[in-house]
């Protein structure tokens, strides 16, 4: 009980420090919200007032409390390039980014996990032979490069699915599927490779364990050695990991959702930067920042169902 | 000739070192050659041979303004490794000083640095690179600086982990009786024996650096033009992707080659010094 305690308060501390970092970069761009309003022509006394009355001359951390304040109610001003409420924008575009990240986490899993069993057991020199050379074939791509291969394959020769059509998934599911299985293919496969390597890596640890041996002493086989004893605890670093992929899946969809024409969050973050649209920016950074902060938070606690004797905090 | 040697293991040849060495001498040969000669000039346009198929006279074709692809990518990959190069250089210099001084001296100082650095790591390199252009603005010279820094912590944990082990080992404390100074100790003596790890760090450093400029020159927010990039070339020949998509496979194969070269080198390059 008190670690879930203990674990939840160092979550809150966490995001509370993640925000404030937000709000403190944007506070030192070079960049006056008033006077990016009024334009170059205006007199100072214009500029104070407006300062005035958007609470720039506020002190820090009034302004920081305010910040956090608007940031929990989802109010997170207006976009300067779209005049549109960043939360309203925000929304309209999340489904297609949640929709690709969920997509090719569950590729990356359903692949990997059986490929980097399957490899381990066939313990070797992990540096050898035509599956090392797979896997790092697979991360050498560069994610965009895959999208656009398979854009010019399957949707240019092919054609199994039409290049830049998107299906949103409320209207007919299965072509949702369908047409993200390339973008989604695009984030997973270097992450397949990295996945299949760090799992194999963590198998091929655990059975040199003496625990291994004394099973195998005993009269265990070799497929309940690693089904009843090794894989749990192989498992454990490979939750982690796994966290850390789906924290780099959202940041790769940003150069995906580029390529394969997706109107998602990450292609708002890059047209954004190129605006300077810095509300939009600091949102989403701040929305992203939280989400890799709960990822870490869960697979923690994953790894503590996994692990138990794990207690540090 | 004991190097040599090492290219045979239990009387099998390291087939994937040897096919790594080879795609990476090629690609660093071919961005060699870019720093001195390309065929044509890699920016003049010719609109009567717009996206033209490959040739004798251009080797991998035309793009979309009639310019040599082969040119491009000679000097588009030769900025791509400069900028791979030189983020690398700052992550190594700027991580061996944070993990050694941490790592040797221990106490409040490497408990903040790296409570510091567990959050930095947290968060994809992409997203915070992003930041940062997001703030400063985007150039080749802001895109090195943010990478750079970006890839500090990576380092900083390998060598600190080095660091750790080696700083109980009776030699130091020989050279420590024998009145060497610390920052003798730190660099001259320990340093070395770190090389192995630092070796794949440097490698793994090399090919997500290269990666995450491509990354952000596609996304426009690297390199500028008229300077040629790979991850340039790449978003400009897409829209072109039906009519001349030797102009996207051209730079995406040069990148893939030199870092499938590194990454093949670098699993058995590390077992080398283990």
């Amino acid at each position: 009980m008190r670690y879930w305690v203990k674990k939840t308060a160092a979550l809150l501390v966490t995001l509370l420090v993640a925000a404030f970092l937000t709000f403190l970069a944007f506070e030192v761009i070079p960049s006056d919200a008033a006077m990016t309003k009024l334009g170059l022509d205006a007199t100072e006394e214009e500029i104070q007032a407006l300062r005035e009355q958007l609470g720039l001359n506020r002190p820090l951390p009034l302004r920081y409390l305010s910040f956090l304040a608007d940031a929990v109610r989802g109010d997170f001003g207006n976009s300067t390039q779209y005049g549109r409420s960043v939360g309203e924008l925000l929304g309209g575009r999340m489904p297609v980014t949640l929709g690709l990240a969920f997509y090719s986490f569950f590729l990356i899993v359903a692949v990997s996990l059986p490929l980097g069993i399957l490899s381990a057991r066939k313990h070797g020199s992990h540096g050898n032979g035509g599956f090392a050379l797979l896997t790092q074939l697979m991360m050498a791509v560069p994610p965009f490069f895959l999208g656009m291969i398979l854009t010019l394959v399957f949707g240019i020769i092919f054609k199994v699915f039409t290049p830049g059509a998107y299906v949103p998934a409320g209207e007919d599911f299965f072509g949702f599927l369908g047409f993200m299985l390339f973008p989604a293919l695009s984030v997973a496969i270097p992450k397949i490779g990295m996945t299949v390597r760090f799992l194999q890596n963590s198998l091929n640890e655990q059975l040199t364990a003496d625990y291994v041996r004394t099973a195998k002493s005993k009269g265990c086989n070799r497929r309940r050695v690693l089904w009843g004893h090794v894989l749990r605890n192989a498992l454990v670093p490979v939750v982690t990991f796994l966290s850390m992929v789906m924290a780099e899946i959202l940041a790769g969809s940003i150069v995906i959702e580029q390529v394969f024409n997706l109107s998602g969050v990450g292609r708002l973050l890059a047209v954004s930067i190129s605006h300077r649209d810095y509300p939009v920016v600091r949102a989403i950074i701040l929305y992203a920042t939280t989400v890799v902060i709960l990822l870490n938070y869960l697979s923690d606690i994953a790894c503590r169902m996994l692990d138990p004797r794990i207690r540090q905090i | 000739m004991e190097h040599l040697r090492w290219l045979r293991k239990d009387g099998k040849w390291r087939i994937n070192f040897m096919i790594g060495a080879g795609l990476f001498l090629l690609a660093a040969l071919l961005s060699v050659i870019g720093c001195f000669y390309t065929p044509y000039d890699p920016n003049e346009m010719n609109s009567a041979m717009k996206n033209a198929a490959p040739s004798f006279q251009h080797l991998f074709g035309t793009d979309s303004f009639g310019r040599d692809v082969f040119s491009r990518v000679l000097k588009g990959s030769r900025t791509t490794f400069l900028v791979g190069l030189a983020v690398v250089s700052i992550g190594a210099v700027g991580g061996t000083l944070v993990g050694a001084f941490t790592g040797y001296f221990g106490g409040k100082l490497d408990l903040i640095l790296m409570r510091v650095n567990d959050a930095l790591a947290a968060i994809p390199s992409i997203l915070l690179a992003l930041v940062f252009v997001g703030a400063f603005g985007s150039g080749t010279l802001q895109l090195v600086l943010a990478l750079g820094l970006l890839f500090i912590p990576s380092f900083a944990r390998v060598v600190r982990s080095g660091f750790l082990v080696q700083k109980e080992y009776d030699y130091v404390k020989n050279a420590r009786l024998m009145g060497a100074g610390q920052l003798r100790i730190m660099f001259v003596h320990i340093l070395p024996n770190t090389k192995g790890s630092l070796l794949s760090a440097l490698a793994i450093g090399f090919n997500n650096a290269v990666l995450s400029e491509a990354a952000m020159s596609y996304l426009s927010l690297g390199v500028q033009p008229p300077e040629p990039s790979l991850g340039r070339m790449l978003s400009e020949a897409q829209p072109y992707l039906i009519r001349a998509p030797w102009s996207a496979i051209a730079p995406g194969m040069m990148i893939l080659v030199c870092v499938l070269g590194v990454g093949l080198m670098s699993i058995e390059g590390g077992e080398k010094h283990d």
